[in-house]
């Protein structure tokens, strides 16, 4: 029984250790601090700029990290595991949209019912940053990366807090900061992942 | 060269298979065990062994034939991937109950 633990247990590092050259967090910390900006300026383009930057380290990831960490193929549970994991994630996603779409259609229109728009204006905030929050946990359980939990929290916290500072206008602030914090803790994991992962001498075929 | 004797027949007795009892070697069987498949660079990264010293432990485990090297095509590179065969799993497993039964069978120690 404890060999079995240990062995999945290795797994689980293995299928972690994917997780740890800080390029998700450079996206998160980007799309955050560029929401935060975008609250703080009325700049609506640029959250769009944002995501689009923060795309790059997404999609330069498997040239940095594959070098550097080698190729795995994980065991069928695993990949089905994953497979289940990326169509939760869609079906939230769609979810998440389409309710947007309605709330959008809805305010466009202005058919909005009163107490719903009174809700939405107090506690907006924390119920948008209550959704990434859980995104971010759901996240952190499926790939094991404990450092995401602490992203959902600080998540979570800094939506709870832009609530409290709206009326004065400054919601942007604690949102910029959080993605700040994630931001830079993305910058440190991902220099001490090239460090302790040079490329490798050796001619790999 | 006895004492060597000795301890091979010590083993044998326990059931243990000495292929896989050498911990780099035990290392790069658990690796393999837990995926499907894995690449050179992989294991040297997991096992922190130098790439003489490991692929000196692969030219063991596949002379036994408890690994097996196949190729494929990363885009248009060609790439040598690594997998444990059956005889391999079989025996990884055969080594976890024996050394299991000897750590059980063990007389305690006040």
């Amino acid at each position: 029984m404890t060999n079995n633990i240990n062995l999945k247990e290795v797994e689980r590092k293995i299928f972690a250790s994917y997780f740890h050259d800080g390029m998700w967090d450079l996206y998160g910390g980007l799309v955050l601090f560029g929401f935060g900006l975008t609250m703080l300026t009325d700049l609506d383009y640029l959250i769009i700029a944002f995501v689009a930057v923060a795309m790059v380290p997404l999609l330069i990831r498997k040239r940095i990290v594959i070098p550097r960490l080698g190729i795995v193929k994980f065991s069928p549970e695993r990949q089905y595991k994953t497979k289940k994991s990326k169509l939760a994630a869609m079906i939230t996603l769609t979810f998440t949209s389409l309710l947007g779409m309605v709330f959008f259609i809805l305010f466009s229109t202005n058919t909005v019912p009163q107490w719903l728009e009174i809700w939405m204006h107090d506690y907006f905030l924390i119920f948008f940053g209550g959704m990434i929050s859980i995104l971010i946990t759901a996240a952190a359980f499926l790939v094991s990366v404990k450092r995401f939990y602490a992203y959902a929290a600080l998540v979570f916290i800094a939506f709870v807090i832009a609530s409290i500072l709206r009326p004065q206008d400054m919601e942007g602030i604690p949102i910029a900061v959080a993605g700040s914090l994630v931001l830079l803790l993305g910058t440190v994991i991902l220099i001490r992942f090239l460090r302790n992962n040079p490329l490798s001498k050796e001619e790999i075929t | 060269m006895a004492r060597d004797k000795d301890i091979s027949t010590r083993n044998q007795m326990l059931g243990i298979d000495k292929l896989i009892h050498e911990p780099s070697r035990f290392n790069i069987m658990a690796l393999l065990y837990v995926v499907q498949s894995a690449d050179f660079l992989f294991l040297q990264r997991q096992t922190g062994l130098t790439w003489g010293n490991l692929s000196s432990h692969l030219s063991k485990l596949e002379k036994a034939s408890y690994i097996a090297v196949e190729k494929e095509f990363i885009g248009k590179k060609p790439h040598t991937m690594l997998h444990l065969t059956s005889d391999g799993r079989n025996a990884f497993e055969d080594y976890r109950k024996s050394m299991k039964q000897v750590l059980k069978d063990s007389p305690k120690t006040e």
